[in-house]
């Protein structure tokens, strides 16, 4: 035993280190981008990737019908939309022999890559949760990948969330699921959009806020993201608007139904802007100058 | 230095259960799982505060290093339920009983007494997850469904393991 020690320094010395360890604690809450990096970067994301990949096997070859589903919707909705460019190739085929020969066959016209400014890189989940306030999710691409900090991610299923950190082969995403999440989003064809957020209560539903109190929409309309911010491209439809209503008698308030259900999202796709550094750049300059 | 040893297994055991439950069990945002309070709410009488605190945050460090939630979060609520466990235990435990090296569990306090001793804490941990999550007061309404059906569900998830697993050894 050691030597007895008054009681009152013992509570004093458990209160110093209480504040210490709560301070700690909260520095860790308000940096958590760096234990973030830690999280992802260390040895960590190996064992717990072998650890838990039979697990995660299971989940998936029973969620195989919900997969399959998914794929089907998504591949019917790209057909339709090739059949479109094909017809637009044909007319312009017909109409313009300007177009060289070469250029034309078969498919239609050979549009170059770098026409795109989008461009998508495949990604699966290894983790994911849905039931915090801030929820995040790891994919198993990193920097190796050309993933970087701030790319949006999708899925069939519309907006899955935007990447918080990156490492070698792994990033960490701050899920769409996280009250400090906000999506730029615009409701309908009326084109009136405001930010979407999530409210923490139920991992079906969001919020889109700002929308002026006289823009008219039936419930049931989609919601599309808007297309103003360098992370998602425009039109991908992210939920279908339920009740809403209008908050100090100046803006609506509308409660969204997602389309993505984010306890079985397995597979996602990174969104790489091509113009992102350009529109950075041009923003920022504009900052500057109008200081 | 023998119960640091099986301080210490327990202390793995725990940490491994909650990773499993946290990673693998989600039931939405209404309702989150913690195991790793009755950890904590057992550890001997005889440990000083210090040494309780200590604990308390290498839990709560590992369950925020380990899963993909908020970091800092556990570890900050843990701590402020290790620090009010003296406190509370000290209500609530008998004369004499402070000095002993037992292990304050249902099978050492009775059931009432531990129900009322597990419940106070648990609830101290609870609110300062919920209210560190928001950061504020005024989400308190919104927040009220989670905090209460959290609270009953890993009150009486605490319950059955503590008399699972440990009612029946010790007796």
């Amino acid at each position: 035993m050691a030597k007895k020690r008054s009681p009152n320094l013992d509570r004093l010395i458990a209160l110093l280190l209480f504040i210490v360890l709560e301070v700690f604690s909260l520095v860790m809450i308000s940096n958590s981008s760096f234990f973030q990096q830690i999280k992802i970067g260390g040895i960590y994301m190996d064992i717990r990737g072998s650890l838990s990949k039979a697990v995660a096997d299971a989940k998936y070859y029973t969620s195989l019908r919900d997969v399959n589903r998914a794929l089907a919707e998504e591949n019917l909705r790209l057909q339709t939309d090739l059949e479109k460019y094909r017809a637009f190739a044909e007319l312009t085929e017909n109409a313009a022999d300007t177009i060289a020969a070469d250029s034309v066959r078969g498919v239609g016209i050979n549009i170059p890559d770098s026409l795109a400014q989008f461009e998508y890189i495949p990604a699966r989940i290894v983790a994911n949760s849905t039931n915090n306030k801030h929820n995040y999710l790891i994919i198993n691409r990193g920097s190796r990948n050309g993933i970087r900090k701030d790319m949006g991610v999708v899925s069939p299923g519309g907006v899955v969330g935007i990447v918080s950190q990156v490492s070698e082969r792994y990033a960490y995403v701050i899920s769409l699921l996280n009250i400090n999440q906000s999506v730029s989003a615009k409701i309908g064809k009326s084109g009136a959009f405001g930010p979407l957020i999530w409210d923490g209560k139920d991992a079906k539903t969001a919020v889109l806020t700002e929308i002026p109190q006289h823009i008219k929409f039936m419930v049931g309309d989609t919601v599309y993201t808007s297309g103003f911010s360098t992370l998602f491209p425009e039109n991908i439809p992210i939920g279908t608007a339920g009740k809403s209503k209008i908050i100090r008698g100046t803006h609506h308030e509308i409660r969204v139904r997602l389309f993505q259900d984010f306890r079985t999202v397995r597979f996602v796709r990174v969104v790489s802007n091509k113009h992102s550094q350009e529109l950075n750049d041009l923003s920022r300059q504009y900052e500057t100058g109008s200081k | 230095m023998k119960q640091g040893v099986s301080n210490t297994i327990v202390f793995v055991s725990f940490l491994i259960a909650q990773l499993l439950i946290s990673n693998f069990i989600d039931f939405g945002p209404m309702l989150f799982l913690v195991i790793y309070p009755l950890f904590i709410l057992t550890l001997p009488v005889s440990f000083s505060p210090v040494t309780v605190l200590l604990w308390a945050f290498g839990m709560g460090l590992g369950t925020d290093l380990l899963y993909n939630g908020m970091a800092g979060l556990n570890s900050a609520s843990l701590v402020m339920m290790a620090f009010l466990r003296e406190p509370v235990l000290s209500l609530i435990i008998r004369k004499g009983e402070l000095e002993s090296e037992i292990r304050p569990g249902m099978a050492e306090m009775g059931f009432r007494r531990f129900l009322l001793y597990a419940g106070i804490l648990l609830a101290i941990h609870h609110i300062s997850v919920v209210f560190i999550e928001s950061f504020s007061l005024t989400y308190f309404i919104g927040n009220l469904p989670r905090l209460l059906l959290s609270f009953s569900v890993n009150m009486l998830l605490l319950i059955l393991l503590e008399f699972g697993i440990f009612y029946k050894n010790w007796r």
